[in-house]
């Protein structure tokens, strides 16, 4: 563990064997996949320009968490052991969580770049290059930012919950 | 003769008694240098604790921890800047330290930071 993450080595606040690091991310991520969703209430109420902030931040933010804590764990705990340990819950979990992570991850900048530069610069955009389909793009990123929130929960539940459990 | 019996019994008891104490307290006092070859102990980490709560040695001991759990776990010194810091081991995976100066050394896993011991050098 390095930089701003090896700051928060010390003990987790819920009581399970995670470090603090692990339990601010869980309760943030937490936080996030339930604003996203407040985001897209938003959305069906006809609050754009609401909805669109709501969703852009919580794709930075999860772009800074990423950076800041997950990838450096993710780096120093797993990727040195895969692809030969990926048969152990513990690995193939974190290496499921990383994969589709990214996948919404990138999905997610992808929207908020072409939602963006649609809003901006609307008709002078050729339509070839306009962003279509808004609905359609969002619910599977919606869908697939859950999915990736879900397998983290557990990722996490491997880790830090179910060793305690089990002794 | 009673007398004798009892008195053995006694001695016996306190002799239990003191070895449950330090049993209990997880504290082992671990042979130094002898004969002037280096001296080396062995910890294992299991159930989530690292098994020698305190551990004494001597000044020039090398100290290796095992990971018998099937979770990784890390060895850090508590210290700052790190006197030693283990990659993350996986199961049987193993770190070693040589302890050359006197004091008292803590050390955590920075995976799981409830596990903490010490390593007492003499």
């Amino acid at each position: 563990m390095t930089g701003r993450a090896a700051a928060l080595v010390g003990q987790g606040f819920l009581g399970t064997a995670a470090p603090l690091a692990a339990d601010l991310t869980l309760i943030i991520e937490l936080a996030m996949g339930v604003a996203l969703i407040a985001g897209a209430v938003l959305a069906r109420r006809q609050h754009y320009r609401a909805h669109a902030c709501c969703q852009s931040v919580v794709v930075l933010l999860n772009l800074a968490m990423i950076a800041t804590f997950m990838a450096p764990a993710f780096r120093s705990q797993v990727a040195p052991r895969i692809p030969a340990r990926l048969g152990r819950s513990y690995y193939a979990l974190a290496t499921a969580h990383a994969a589709l992570g990214i996948v919404a991850e990138l999905l997610g900048l992808f929207i908020v770049l072409a939602a963006g530069i649609d809003f901006t610069l609307g008709d002078r955009l050729p339509p070839r290059f306009r962003f279509t389909r808004y609905k359609a793009w969002m619910r599977t990123e919606l869908a697939l930012w859950w999915t990736v929130l879900v397998v983290g929960i557990a990722t996490y539940a491997r880790w830090y919950v179910m060793p305690i459990l089990g002794h | 003769m009673k007398n004798k019996v009892l008195w053995s019994l006694g001695t016996t008891a306190l002799v239990a008694l003191a070895g449950v104490l330090l049993i209990g307290n997880k504290a082992v006092l671990a042979s130094g240098a002898q004969n002037g070859a280096p001296a080396a102990v062995e910890v294992n980490i299991d159930n989530f604790s690292f098994g020698t709560m305190t551990l004494t040695v001597a000044a020039g001991t090398t100290v290796t921890w095992v990971n018998k759990d099937d979770v990784p776990h890390t060895v850090v010194s508590t210290d700052k800047p790190r006197l030693f810091a283990s990659p993350p081991l996986d199961t049987d995976e193993k770190f070693s330290y040589t302890f050359s100066k006197p004091g008292t050394y803590a050390y955590f896993c920075s995976i799981h930071p409830k596990m903490t011991a010490k390593v007492v050098v003499q």
